[in-house]
């Protein structure tokens, strides 16, 4: 058996890994979204409202929360259209706390006491069949022509548009991806934090999985992934430095973008490490 | 002849500054047509306004005999307009191969949904033809051996050249270039005149704004003349060298 431990790590690394990718993905089209918090409260909200009011089974209040983010998603996607850079940055981090205080008022979801009850149906397992699933999206998406159109519209959307593609579709889509994927981060972390108030949901979270993408890299599919696992694991293993490791984690951040501001796996890394390896075994044996 | 492109009494306003005023063109199809006219005539401006860029401010533009003056750049695009930019407007991060692909856009065969929900190691469907179309473009306009590259390092030349080939990868009816030899040497300057005629021989109509006045006698039929946003000429070469309009505009009067 695991170590129950290291099992609660490796959860959270999966979780946050989700999370990052909700970030990662309307970023593609050029969208900076502050506030996906706001799709994670989503997601942790009513998929512990179905588990634990209605006893939906848990895969399917899974999959139906990632499904209503991704609607509220589209919804915010439309407006968000006309806003750009730090202004979007602005918007989202608004509609963030009009969510948060939503569910911080709204009785039925507990305002401010919380949601609590909610039973442990998040495991290793499912986190992991979620995250694998997702990356396998991603890696479909960006191998298809809705990726190189994300592609396109993230570094000239006007000549997109004039080539043929419906850039405001294409910008909701990416939205309405990304909150999908918070909601599922959200309904896996309620059910496994077990209790939930809107105070996890605020502006530190939503800043949190934008500093795991872009740690991690935001032009690789890979990004996410190692940035969520990186900095999910180091507090972990600096604990015995107690106090001093926050600081720490803020060094790690500080010196990495100083020194490596398209985050640790940039587009080309893994291709090239690759390469590398490649070349040293044709070297050693000729 | 077909009128492929009408423009009637077509102005733009920008914030009270009227960079065109009342223009009428009409486009044969299969013409080889040029806008001309000094700095700030409008040549690009009015580029814009058919290509759906922005909206004019009055006036209607009509394309393939259908009123196209409020529809959004990509729905003009699938009716066949395609165009190229004044600075060139490439997918720099991307290969030469992927900015020729993403011009097939319009011509992939499956929905959001087939992308992610196809069985394992199937391919997506119209992909393989997409990719096969591409390369073909790229050959046609000289590029096929640099197409792995990435945009952004392609010489200055062959970017242009570029731009053209993603335009065509929409199979245009029509093919609008923003001053294909801005910044080109004489040798590059006739290897695009050589794809220009390659391209008008395709049967695509072809409207092109140019400074270079030897490329735009040389190669277009029909010449319109913009000057501080209005029409002030429109004929042959021949007539429009002779022009007294057109010489005052470019050299000054007096």
């Amino acid at each position: 058996m695991i170590d129950p431990y290291i099992e609660s790590v490796l959860i959270f690394v999966g979780i946050n890994a989700i999370l990052a990718y909700s970030f990662f993905i309307p970023m593609k089209t050029n969208q900076i979204s502050g506030g996906q918090g706001a799709f994670m409260a989503i997601g942790a909200y009513f998929s512990a409202a179905m588990t634990v009011n209605f006893h939906i089974p848990f895969p399917v209040a899974l999959v139906a929360s990632g499904l209503i983010a991704g609607l509220v998603g589209v919804l915010v996607g439309f407006p968000a259209l006309r806003i750009r850079g730090l202004y979007l940055v602005i918007m989202t981090l608004g509609f963030a706390e009009v969510v948060r205080v939503f569910f911080l008022t709204s009785d039925y979801f507990g305002a401010a006491y919380g949601f609590s009850g909610i039973q442990e149906l998040t495991n290793l397992s499912n986190v992991y069949v979620v995250l694998a699933v997702s990356i396998f999206f991603l890696y479909r998406l960006e191998k298809s022509y809705l990726g190189r159109a994300f592609e396109a519209i993230k570094e000239n959307d006007l000549a997109g548009e004039t080539l043929g593609i419906n850039v405001t579709k294409i910008k909701v889509i990416g939205f309405g991806l990304g909150a999908a994927s918070a909601g599922l981060g959200g309904a896996l972390y309620a059910h496994y934090a077990l209790f939930i108030d809107s105070n996890n949901f605020g502006f530190h979270r939503s800043i949190e999985m934008v500093i795991f993408a872009i740690f991690g890299g935001i032009n690789s599919l890979w990004g996410p992934v190692i940035g969520a696992a990186i900095l999910t694991v180091v507090p972990e293993v600096l604990r015995f430095i107690q106090e001093w490791r926050m600081i720490f984690y803020g060094m790690l951040i500080v010196l990495l973008m100083t020194f490596r501001p398209e985050g640790l796996i940039a587009k080309h890394t893994l291709q090239d490490i690759s390469n590398l390896v490649r070349k040293t075994k044709r070297d050693e044996n000729p | 002849m077909m009128k492929i492109l009408e423009t009637k009494k077509v102005s733009k306003s920008f914030n009270g500054f009227r960079a065109l005023q009342d223009v009428d063109l009409s486009l044969e199809a299969g013409d080889i047509h040029a806008i001309i006219g000094p700095n700030g005539a409008g040549k690009t401006t009015f580029f814009n306004l058919i290509s759906g860029v922005y909206p004019a401010t009055t006036g209607a533009v009509h394309f393939l005999q259908k009123d196209i003056t409020r529809l959004k750049p990509y729905q003009i695009s699938i009716m066949g307009m395609a165009r190229t930019f004044q600075n060139i407007c490439l997918f720099p991060g991307m290969t030469v191969l992927e900015n020729v692909m993403v011009g097939r856009h319009a011509y992939n065969e499956s929905s959001i949904f087939k992308i992610f929900l196809r069985l394992p190691f199937r391919k997506l469907g119209g992909e393989q033809r997409i990719l096969e179309k591409a390369k073909e473009i790229l050959d046609f306009v000289g590029l096929y051996t640099q197409r792995d590259q990435m945009a952004s390092g392609l010489p200055y030349g062959d970017q242009r050249r570029l731009e053209i080939a993603r335009a065509l990868a929409t199979e245009p009816k029509l093919l609008l270039l923003d001053e294909p030899a801005a910044g080109m040497n004489t040798s590059e300057t006739e290897g695009i005149l050589e794809l220009i005629g390659k391209i008008d021989k395709m049967g695509i109509t072809i409207l092109l704004i140019e400074h270079d006045m030897k490329l735009v006698m040389g190669i277009a039929r029909t010449i319109t003349v913009l000057n501080f946003g209005q029409k002030i000429a429109e004929g042959t070469p021949d007539e429009i060298q002779n022009n007294e309009k057109v010489i005052e505009a470019y050299l000054g009067s007096e």
